[in-house]
């Protein structure tokens, strides 16, 4: 039985020009249309085995974390399914349901029971979180006091420390210094060695490389290759350098080339920007829906 | 080992029963989160959770000393001691009605104040517009201790009605949750909610006998407290803790009844739609 086991997901965002477009949409229960939809994910599948450590590649905007969302089940797919089977963590963001004004004990109860751990597992596992933390005599301080590298150590000892079967980590490995990275990345080994299943999002090609099994390269909302780690990791790198050439070459020019790839910004094109800022959502799809349409080779056209 | 498969169709009436075993799965969430609510407003101060007894204690003496002592109003005549009168009307007939305004002023904001919850895990959003509710209650269980505190002062007794009021008390949660929970759907789909209900909630404080004594209201607004859930509650409270008389038998049953059909549909509606407030934000 796959630890995760996706099938024929896709996702779309309905975009609005403004406020009272989706209203009046809403109002009319699905009889006018005022909006259009963003496709984020197309036609997605993917199996995971257990103990598999699947990276998951890809630029800004390629869907990453909207696949992540959905198979954590933080967001609905707009159609296909999501299997999980066993104990799903997920760390999209550390220290969710942290409460400044209370101890980093009593955040602790709090930050487990809001990922769903059991009272009583918490309770046994408090000195094991509070050792990986290495936060000291600050545990008992509120967490207001602390630094945001404390705050995020916090929360990943939480995750990491309650033995999830399938763990989901999105950049994870980003926060503290170096000698708290070495701690972190050691846990990651060992919970990859001991059968946890892992995917992982990173912008760090190391880090896959040494770190996954198996990866997988989204572009645009697709799957365009998945397999060995470093073939894709290879695959990635074609496709950065693919895309910088081409965005060299309409510099050099000066006017938009007659090209058949989607040059997105590097910033404010990511999918995390534009579905939490509504505003520059807006701007930047139009951008997108204003450029040609895109086809690299190897993707498969749709 | 769990097997969670996470389809295109979430809000079947499966999945609605299956959110009610929630509350009980998640009872401790539930706590820390009552816990932490009523925590909020005090921490930091010396006496803590102590305030959350003392506070209303100071309102309702203030309210006994200023509209007894200092401005005399009587609607009803207390045997022993006449200084009881309007300050303890008023501050009972208060109490339910700040409950049912703290529900709802909070629940209308309360997937956008918990976004990090609603957006970056997995949480059960159902929850959220409980515990709001839950601690609302609380804090008037607490208004209503020192109520009986001063009761017990001025009067030497307390009614045995008293003991009934957890017949009045399970349907105003079951309104107040189903009132929370369209709120809370309404208040994530169109923000401008969140302004309206506060004139709205200021509105049903006049139409509804608080202020004034049900008895007076003129026969063609008569409506007002023949209709109003909200002048049931208040008339109930006051009937069994300052008079020690029964509210109306068909009358607490229609109000039962209209309580539970308020927790129904708002509890259908909000997990129907729950799915996609991630989106919403």
């Amino acid at each position: 039985m796959p630890a995760v086991s996706v099938k024929g997901v896709s996702k779309s965002f309905r975009i609005f020009s403004n406020g009272r477009d989706r209203l009046k949409e809403a109002l009319s229960f699905g009889r006018k249309k005022y909006g259009r939809d963003f496709w984020a994910l197309k036609d997605i599948d993917l199996e995971v085995e257990p103990g598999t450590t699947l990276g998951i590649l890809g630029r800004n905007g390629a869907g990453k974390s909207t696949l992540l969302n959905i198979i954590s089940g933080m967001l609905q797919p707009t159609s296909g399914t999501v299997e999980v089977n066993g104990r799903l963590v997920a760390l999209s963001g550390f220290g969710v349901g942290f409460d400044a004004e209370f101890t980093g004990r009593e955040n602790i109860m709090l930050n487990g029971l809001i990922l769903g751990i059991e009272r009583q597992e918490i309770v046994e596992r408090f000195d094991d979180i509070a050792a990986f933390a290495d936060i000291g005599q600050f545990i008992d301080q509120p967490i207001k006091t602390y630094s945001s590298g404390m705050k995020s150590r916090l929360g990943f000892a939480v995750a990491v420390n309650v033995e999830p079967d399938i763990l989901i980590l999105d950049e994870t490995l980003a926060v503290g210094d170096a000698v708290y990275k070495e701690t972190a990345l050691q846990k990651m080994y060992e919970l990859r060695d001991s059968g946890t299943t892992i995917l992982f999002v990173s912008h760090s090609m190391n880090t896959i490389e040494t770190f996954c099994t198996e990866a997988v390269l989204l572009h645009e909302g697709r799957v365009l290759a998945s397999g060995e780690t470093t073939e894709m990791t290879d695959q990635y790198r074609a496709l950065v350098s693919n895309i910088k050439a081409q965005k060299n070459n309409e510099r050099s020019d000066g006017k938009q080339a007659p090209t058949d790839i989607v040059v997105p910004d590097e910033e404010g094109e990511g999918l995390e920007a534009w579905s939490s800022k509504e505003g520059g959502a807006t701007s930047s799809t139009e951008r997108r829906a204003a450029a040609p349409r895109a086809c690299v080779a190897g993707y498969p056209e749709g | 080992m769990s097997t969670k498969v996470l389809s295109a169709k979430p809000g079947s009436w499966r999945a609605i029963l299956g959110s009610l075993a929630t509350f009980y799965e998640r009872r401790w969430l539930i706590k820390y989160f009552v816990q932490r609510q009523m925590a909020r407003g005090y921490k930091g101060s010396y006496l803590g959770l102590v305030w959350a007894f003392l506070a209303p204690l100071l309102m309702v003496v203030m309210f006994t000393v200023i509209f007894s002592e200092v401005i005399g109003i009587r609607f009803r005549e207390v045997t022993g001691d006449s200084s009881l009168n309007f300050g303890l009307f008023l501050y009972c007939g208060l109490v339910p009605f700040l409950a049912y305004q703290q529900a709802l002023t909070q629940g209308v904001n309360v997937i956008r104040r918990n976004s990090d919850l609603v957006q970056k895990v997995v949480f059960p959003t159902e929850i959220l517009p409980l515990t709001t509710v839950l601690t609302s209650l609380l804090q008037n269980a607490f208004g209503l201790g020192a109520l009986m505190l001063v009761l017990t002062v001025l009067e030497q007794q307390l009614h045995w009605t008293i003991l009934l009021l957890p017949l009045v008390v399970v349907p105003q949660l079951l309104l107040t949750l189903g009132l929370s929970y369209l709120m809370a759907v309404a208040g994530t789909y169109v923000p401008d909610v969140r302004e309206t209900l506060r004139t709205f909630v200021r509105a049903t404080f006049w139409i509804t006998p608080i202020l004034w004594p049900a008895g007076r209201v003129p026969e063609n607004l008569s409506f007002l407290v023949d209709y109003n859930p909200l002048a049931f509650l208040v008339g109930a409270y006051r009937a069994l803790i300052l008079d020690g008389e029964l509210p109306g038998a068909m009358a607490s049953i229609y109000f039962s009844l209209f309580a539970v059909a308020v927790f129904g549909v708002g509890f259908v509606v909000f997990n129907r739609v729950k799915h996609n407030f991630a989106d919403q934000l």
